[in-house]
């Protein structure tokens, strides 16, 4: 080998060196591009806020988008609203993460091959509307013909959502309100009012809640949670004693100054008995409420034979002493109230609100308003009607639904797919991957919140009158279509009658509409501040009842600008008024306490009257926390964070169980059990609580969260499966063992 | 010279969690899975905790999250002065110069700070929900509560630009801001007339683990009469 | 093989180099600008974010097509012009670029700061064609050394975020 670099070396490394400088300097643009993308493109970060409506729950709050370029960034509470006053919960805030969901429908769709895992195939809006309407016309002619299902949201768009579908002769059904479940059905039957309760926290002294989330989510979850502070320090009174019977620790009861764990079945002997003793020691008013209740002698004896605390102590495990002071301290403070959760039992809301008359607490500040309304249409509940479906009592052939609510429901059918093996064509109208949708023979995705036109009747939880409304916040970021547009499109296709019901063309044509329909009613305002809508109510109270001179085209968009339209009129009376105007006050006659079964368990022998099952003797009874538990998107990963804190279990489900048992079987921070029932078994993290009753077990349960999307998925099986076919409403027999 | 601090009644307080959605978007806080919440790398500067406090029968929730201690002890470790204890007395943490040692994650006696275990990721389309008012943290850093400095930065601007002082509701934490409760009270402890000086002379008034002596600017309110 | 070996070591070796000596790449803009032509008018007229926001802002072709009904002579194809107007975006590439971590505010610097723009800019005001590079280099000491000399904020949090 020469010392000379031969010609070919020279070439080899020349071209090696020219070969290098290409590839650095393709390297270095290649890094510059790079670069700028990194930098990110924001074109002026120019800041904008836009009200909208929160849809996650049925609150209907206000809120505020904080959009950056168009688009939006964060979510608050409209200050204006008077629903949030510019708060907002969690799970309105994640409604940001439901716009951006990487795993929202595209657009319609449908499904490939039936049974087996679900596959869908994009279809052209024009494609899948007919579709639709095809499988619609024909089932008009069958026996059970089509079902459809749909959250119970208030406001034009429902009503236009009813029209379309009675005039395709379909049977609605619905996943009632929290008022309308219970509380207004039995507050009419106990005062004749036509009217929604409207319970004044902010201003009690003390509240004996029976079950009821105040401190989480109960009827209308912003408006619980301002009520519950000021309950707790309002600005110019005392701090409020809060007591929660509940059957399992939660949120309420672990800021409650004393919590009673009673299984939800036995509260209502504890509100009757607490009752019985207030008449035993004279301390309710008979003379007043003689005057307004027709049967308070039958009443009164009722409770004073069947529910004296003996009795109602061995029934429910309180001991007397507490149901004695239970029952002095109710009425030991100027303002008390008793609430109850808006499902409970028939017994318990009527053993509430009687107690509520008992202690003077209606139509007194810090008590129990009623805020009159028309007449509620009978409207079927849609968990039944879908578990109809499901056990094959009634076969329609098309079944629609707009929201999974229902199937949501812990009433409800615990395996969606038996109905899809039921019903031969399944639509659904969410624009989410979840448990409808997973079912769905074909998918007609409608916008989310952000992006819809809202104008709606909000749940009752304020003595004002409100509708929010408001145009889209944002841009359409997928190919939806809002409801208006849809059910037009629907109805053309269909032809007949139930085009002929459709008389709008877009959700903008019924939100205008019913825009117009306010103007057109010279009361109320386009949302103001706090201290002007307190003004307001002044003057309507007076008897002023001035609209400001506007244009209804000025109003319109003075509506639409602010977030909403409200009436702070209040009728303070309405209750005492429907007493004395209609019937009697008529209390509930409570069943006697099985008094065999009383006398059974105070000697021991309660164990022969109901032979535990042996195998699995744990009964477990299920909750949905209420962080995550939505009507929309169920792919929310900033809320499944929150779950099972402040114990330390996010993003899981956990099982709460007594010390005893977590003694047992030596339960630690973080320890994993599996639950086994006669028809699944689950694994999940066990949470130790003190205070829980024996024998007794609290699995949370977060619905949707098994089809929803990436996030969802990681949430794993759905507890549900314990349960079986039946449905998750009632406690089921378990074993527990630890892993 | 401003002295920001928080003060927090747990008597209002329900443990409803919305202060750490808003905490989460508002400061582009990335998500977390069921893998690495289960070993404590949860991506909150501020969440609920299980605390015994006297007088209650069982234990309360507590929202903590960075305390804006006047004595840090977290910054006295820090070798690189990454983070320091700023003339308003917020703590800052200056994400470039932190090189990722972790002392101040062990010296913080409220575990409030928080280390970036991975780079920060959205999903494609979620990109563009961040926040452009405040950077995402890479891989290696340390991260905290500011106290939403951002917010404090553009108010005093606009405040410049309109000619006028700060005034109290310019400068509000996405956290306060958000509470349904109406728990949370921010504003000047310098101040003798604000809400929040004299909440936190109240005979309520408390201060997490002060037998450190810390001496947080976070104040909670203690339950009960 | 052997004979391939250090080839490949020369041909990387000099890539490497090439991206870690020289400065980086000049930016091509879509565009040949004339800052020159257009600076009688202030910035502030196509940079609307100047004074009034976070950012400045590069104008996009709805700001053009207000003084200019068509394509400006020479510059610019008749074709290109008519994708622009007709709302397609200008790929500008932009110059001057902060971290990701700075909180750097136009309006603060511009309105109470009373800083004019070629304090930062430099002369870009008076290129005739766009330059490939940000005229000044900003890093941190220039703007601490005008902090200092104006007694503004050395917060580090003031700015870093």
């Amino acid at each position: 080998m020469s010392d000379a670099p031969s010609r070919r070396d020279f070439l080899v490394y020349s071209g090696a060196a020219i070969a290098g400088v290409t590839l650095g300097e393709t390297g270095r643009r290649w890094l510059g591009r790079m670069d700028e993308r990194a930098a990110g493109w924001r074109d002026r970060g120019i800041e904008t806020f836009a009200v909208s409506v929160c849809r996650e729950c049925l609150a209907g709050c206000g809120i505020r988008v904080r959009l950056v370029d168009g688009v939006p960034v964060k979510i608050d509470g409209n200050p204006l609203c008077p629903i949030a006053r510019g708060r907002l919960c969690a799970k309105g805030q994640a409604a940001l993460e439901s716009y951006f969901d990487p795993d929202r429908l595209l657009g319609p769709a449908h499904r490939i091959a039936r049974g087996g895992p679900a596959r869908w195939e994009p279809l052209p809006w024009k494609d899948a509307v007919a579709l639709a309407a095809d499988k619609i016309t024909r089932a008009a002619g069958t026996p059970d013909g089509i079902v459809v299902v749909a959250a119970d949201e208030r406001g034009p768009e429902a009503e236009a959502w009813t029209r379309v579908w009675r005039a395709a002769g379909a049977r609605l059904a619905w996943t009632p309100q929290p008022t309308a479940v219970r509380l207004r059905p039995r507050l009419r039957h106990l005062t004749g009012a036509e009217a929604d309760p409207i319970f004044d926290i902010e201003h009690s002294s003390y509240v004996l809640s029976f079950g009821a989330p105040l401190a989480d989510d109960w009827l209308s979850g912003v408006w619980a949670q301002r009520s519950f502070g000021r309950f707790r320090r309002g600005v110019a009174s005392s701090r409020g004693r809060l007591v929660q019977i509940d059957g399992r620790r939660s949120a309420t009861a672990r800021k409650a100054d004393e919590w009673l764990a009673v299984a939800p079945d036995q509260q209502s002997a504890l509100a009757y008995g607490i009752a019985s003793v207030l008449f035993r020691e004279n301390r309710v008013d008979r003379e007043r409420l003689a005057s307004v209740a027709g049967n308070l002698g039958n009443f009164e004896h009722q409770l004073l034979t069947y529910y004296t605390p003996d009795n109602v102590a061995s029934e429910t495990g309180v001991p007397v002493v507490t149901i004695l002071r239970m029952a002095r301290e109710l009425v030991a403070t100027p303002r008390p109230l008793v609430i109850v959760e808006a499902g409970a039992s028939v017994a318990l809301v009527d053993a509430v609100l009687s107690l509520n008359v008992l202690i003077g607490a209606i139509d007194r500040r810090g008590g129990l308003f009623g805020r009159g309304d028309d007449p509620l249409p009978e409207r079927d509940d849609a968990a039944a009607v879908l578990r109809d479906v499901a056990e094959g009592r009634l076969r329609p052939s098309v079944l629609v639904f707009a929201d999974s609510s229902a199937l949501r429901a812990l009433g409800g059918p615990n395996r969606p797919e038996t109905l899809a093996e039921r019903v031969p064509f399944v639509i659904s109208f969410s624009p989410y991957v979840d448990e409808a949708a997973a079912i769905a023979d074909v998918i007609l995705p409608a916008d989310v919140p952000l992006e819809r036109w809202h104008a709606m009747v909000p749940a009752a939880a304020l003595g004002a009158e409100v509708i929010p409304v408001a145009a889209p916040a944002v841009k359409r970021r997928l190919d939806t279509r809002d409801t208006g547009s849809l059910l037009h499109a629907l109805a053309v296709a269909i032809g007949g009658p139930v085009e002929a019901a459709c008389s709008w063309t877009s959700s903008e044509d019924l939100v205008r509409a019913e825009v117009k329909r306010l103007a057109t009613a010279k009361r109320g305002t386009p949302f103001v501040t706090t201290y002007e809508t307190e003004w307001m109510q002044q003057l309507e109270s007076g008897g002023w009842w001035a609209q400001a001179a506007d244009s209804d085209a000025a109003f319109s968009d003075r509506v639409l600008a602010s977030g909403g339209w409200v009436d702070p009129y209040f009728d303070a009376g309405q209750l005492t008024e429907a007493l004395r105007g209609g019937r009697s006050l008529s209390f509930p006659l409570p069943e006697a306490l099985p008094s065999a079964q009383i006398a059974g368990r105070a000697t021991g022998a309660d164990a022969a009257a109901e032979p535990p099952d042996t195998r699995f003797p744990i009964a477990l009874v299920a909750f949905q926390p209420a962080v995550a538990a939505t009507s929309g998107n169920a792919n929310l990963p900033a809320l499944f964070e929150l779950l099972g804190q402040p114990d330390g279990v996010p993003w899981s489900l956990w099982v709460e169980i007594g010390s005893e048992l977590a003694e047992r079987l030596g339960v630690q921070a973080r320890t994993r059990v599996r639950l086994t029932s006669a028809h699944a078994s689950l694994d999940v993290m066990a949470v130790r609580v003190e205070g829980m009753p024996a024998g007794v077990a609290a699995l949370s349960i977060v619905p949707g969260a098994q089809t929803a999307g990436r996030w969802s998925r990681l949430i794993g099986k759905d507890p549900r499966r314990l349960w079986g076919n039946d449905p998750a409403a009632r406690a089921c027999a378990v074993q527990i063992a630890r892993i | 010279m401003s002295r920001w601090g928080l003060v927090i009644d747990l008597d209002r307080c329900t443990g409803c969690q919305a202060c750490v959605v808003a905490c989460k978007h508002e400061n582009n806080l990335p998500f977390s899975t069921p893998e690495t919440a289960d070993v404590g790398r949860l991506m909150t500067w501020i969440q609920l905790v299980a605390a015994d406090l006297p007088g209650r029968p069982m234990p309360s929730s507590l929202p903590l999250m960075c305390q804006q201690c006047d004595r840090p002890p977290c910054t006295d470790v820090c070798p690189t002065s990454a983070t320091y204890l700023n003339p308003e007395g917020i703590v800052a943490q200056i994400y470039p110069r932190c090189i990722g040692c972790r002392y101040c994650t062990n010296a913080c006696p409220y575990a409030v700070k928080i280390f970036n275990w991975t780079e920060p990721e959205w999903p494609e389309s979620m990109a563009g929900m961040r926040n452009p008012d405040v950077s995402a943290r890479p891989k290696g850093v340390v991260e905290k509560c500011t106290f939403c400095h951002h917010r404090l930065i553009a108010a005093r601007e606009r405040a410049r630009v309109a000619g006028r002082e700060l005034a109290p509701e310019d400068y509000v934490p996405a956290c306060v801001q958000i509470c349904p409760a109406e728990a949370m009270t921010f504003g000047d402890l310098s101040d003798p007339h604000s809400d929040v000086a004299a909440l936190a002379s109240g005979p309520r008034a408390f201060r997490w683990m002060e037998e450190l002596g810390t001496q947080p600017k976070v104040v909670y309110l203690r339950e009960g009469e | 093989m052997r004979r391939y070996v250090f080839p490949v070591i020369v041909a990387v070796l000099v890539a490497v180099g090439w991206v870690l000596v020289l400065p980086p790449a000049p930016m091509a803009q879509p565009i040949a600008f004339n800052h020159a032509k257009h600076a009688s008018a202030a910035c502030v007229l196509c940079h609307q974010g100047a004074t009034t926001g976070v950012r400045a802002g590069i104008p996009q072709a709805d700001t053009c097509t207000r003084c200019h009904a068509t394509a400006p002579g020479g510059k610019i194809s008749e074709a290109a012009w008519t994708g622009i107007a007709s709302g397609r975006r200008i790929a500008w590439q932009r110059l001057t670029r902060l971290p990701d971590h700075v909180a750097f505010s136009h309006r603060r610097h511009t309105g109470p700061g009373q800083l004019a723009c070629a304090s930062c800019h430099g002369d870009v005001a008076q290129r005739t064609a766009p330059p490939d590079r940000a005229p000044v280099r900003l890093v941190m000491t220039t703007c601490l050394s005008c902090h200092t000399r104006e007694g503004a904020s050395e917060d580090c949090a003031g700015c870093h975020r």
